[in-house]
């Protein structure tokens, strides 16, 4: 009794912000499957919140219990593999990002080159490029591919979002998914490498604020 | 031997010769009938005075006498609009003024295309983006864990109650209500912090549903699919 009582003590106030969150909404069965999977994640390292997250969608859907409890072990594994290509430097929110990526069925290779290749742009913000594109029917590979060549070309986040405005432009007037996909981000790529270009050879500097390069300042 | 009217040969000489005189008379005297006719169709007429051209002017600025107006043809206002507007005209502008206008038309042309402009956002450095993507403007710095407002919105005229449950209110149905107005649309602004969140509509209170102008997020695990949504942060 008095063990349990300094158990209780001791665990993380987060912890038990999460469980309280989790007992006032889920039934004690499901509620206890949910903690032991969470105390499995934290004991990897991975980021707990996702799936406190997913185990209230599912309260709150009125799912049934081991439908919330397949759900939080799903994302869970999804987490793992994603810390696994990723690295234990990736951010939580680089790991969590990652997962969905992974759900929606970018290929773990990919993944693993997007995070290496990062350059300016975020993951997350590539990422969610990412899965947007998926979401308009873009093959999966050319989603990547996409986001793969800008971030190499280093564009910028908001410029992501830009293009993936384009896209979905271009599809909502009947242009092929894929194909759309791909000729904007080449596009867009070969402006980056330009503007970079110029930089090197000529000196023009990048305009951070307009993203746009300014020449280099004249000596008096 | 005779000519068929019956003269002579010396008497047909004497009078070929008179016949040529006549001729060459009547000629001369037919020319100088013509230029005689000429010079008088040539000579200057003086009509009304020195003074002719500037009344004959001032008669033709003040326009027709009363009576001799053209009778005015019948047509609709429609007609003299169409035909206003088809009269073609001259329109000079500096190249200055055609640019701006320019720039103008293509202003409106891209303002007028179907954006899938999720979120509106005041108030913060975070520059609006299409989609649902918030990244802050590099060049301005983010305090630590501040937030960028979103504004969520759904069309649902028919509807008695709109809230909208997520990452971000632990999937509450209850304490994000949204607010209607009077043109069907219900609105709720949620300050967020970077990151990405998962949401969806709930309809009076019991009919889940995707928010349709956000993209969707991946095969959901309780039926209908979430919408997506990312507030940038610092890069």
């Amino acid at each position: 009794m008095l063990a349990c009582l300094a158990l209780l003590i001791a665990a993380p106030a987060a912890a038990r912000a999460q469980d309280g969150r989790l007992a006032a909404r889920l039934d004690s069965l499901t509620g206890r499957q949910v903690a032991e999977l969470l105390d499995a994640a934290r004991s990897e390292k991975l980021p707990v919140e996702p799936l406190v997250d997913k185990a209230l969608e599912g309260a709150s859907k009125r799912a049934p219990g081991p439908r919330i409890v397949d759900a939080v072990r799903r994302l869970s594994a999804e987490l793992a593999e994603s810390r696994r290509l990723l690295g234990p430097q990736a951010t939580p929110e680089e790991v969590t990002a990652g997962a969905h990526a992974l759900r929606a069925n970018i290929a773990p290779a990919a993944l693993k080159r997007l995070y290496e290749k990062r350059g300016r742009a975020t993951i997350t913000a590539s990422l969610a490029v990412y899965q947007e594109l998926v979401a308009q029917k873009v093959p999966a590979d050319t989603a990547a591919a996409s986001v793969l060549a800008l971030q190499q070309a280093g564009v910028r986040a908001d410029r992501l979002a830009t293009f993936q405005n384009d896209v979905a432009r271009d599809i909502a007037v009947g242009g092929e998914p894929g194909m759309s996909a791909a000729a904007t981000s080449g596009l867009m790529a070969g402006e980056q490498a330009f503007a970079d270009g110029l930089q090197t050879t000529a000196g023009f500097v990048p305009d951070n604020r307009s993203g746009t390069t300014r020449p280099p300042k004249r000596k008096p | 031997m005779r000519d068929p009217s019956g003269r002579r040969p010396s008497e047909m000489n004497e009078m070929d010769e008179n016949e040529a005189r006549r001729g060459a008379r009547a000629e001369s005297e037919a020319d100088e009938l013509i230029d005689s006719v000429a010079r008088e169709l040539r000579r200057p007429v003086a009509v009304g005075g020195a003074d002719f051209t500037a009344r004959l002017m001032a008669e033709v600025e003040r326009g027709p006498r009363p009576g001799f107006a053209p009778p005015k043809r019948k047509e609709n206002a429609v007609v003299r609009v169409l035909e206003w507007a088809a009269r073609p005209r001259t329109v000079r502008m500096s190249p200055l003024i055609g640019l701006a206008a320019a720039a103008g038309i293509a202003a409106l042309a891209v303002l007028a295309t179907p954006e899938r402009v999720r979120f509106v956002d005041r108030g913060s450095d975070t520059a609006v983006v299409p989609f649902n993507i918030k990244v802050s403007d590099p060049g301005a710095p983010k305090a630590a864990g501040a937030s960028d407002s979103v504004e969520f919105v759904l069309h649902a005229p028919d509807a008695r109650s709109v809230a909208v449950a997520g990452d971000f209110n632990d999937w509450n149905a209850t304490v994000t209500p949204l607010a209607r107005r009077h043109d069907g649309l219900w609105v709720a602004r949620v300050p967020l912090p970077a990151g990405r969140y998962e949401y969806t509509f709930v309809v009076d209170g019991a009919t889940w549903m995707p928010d349709p102008a956000a993209p969707a997020a991946p095969a959901g695990d309780f039926g209908a699919t979430n919408s997506v949504l990312v507030v940038g942060g610092p890069r």
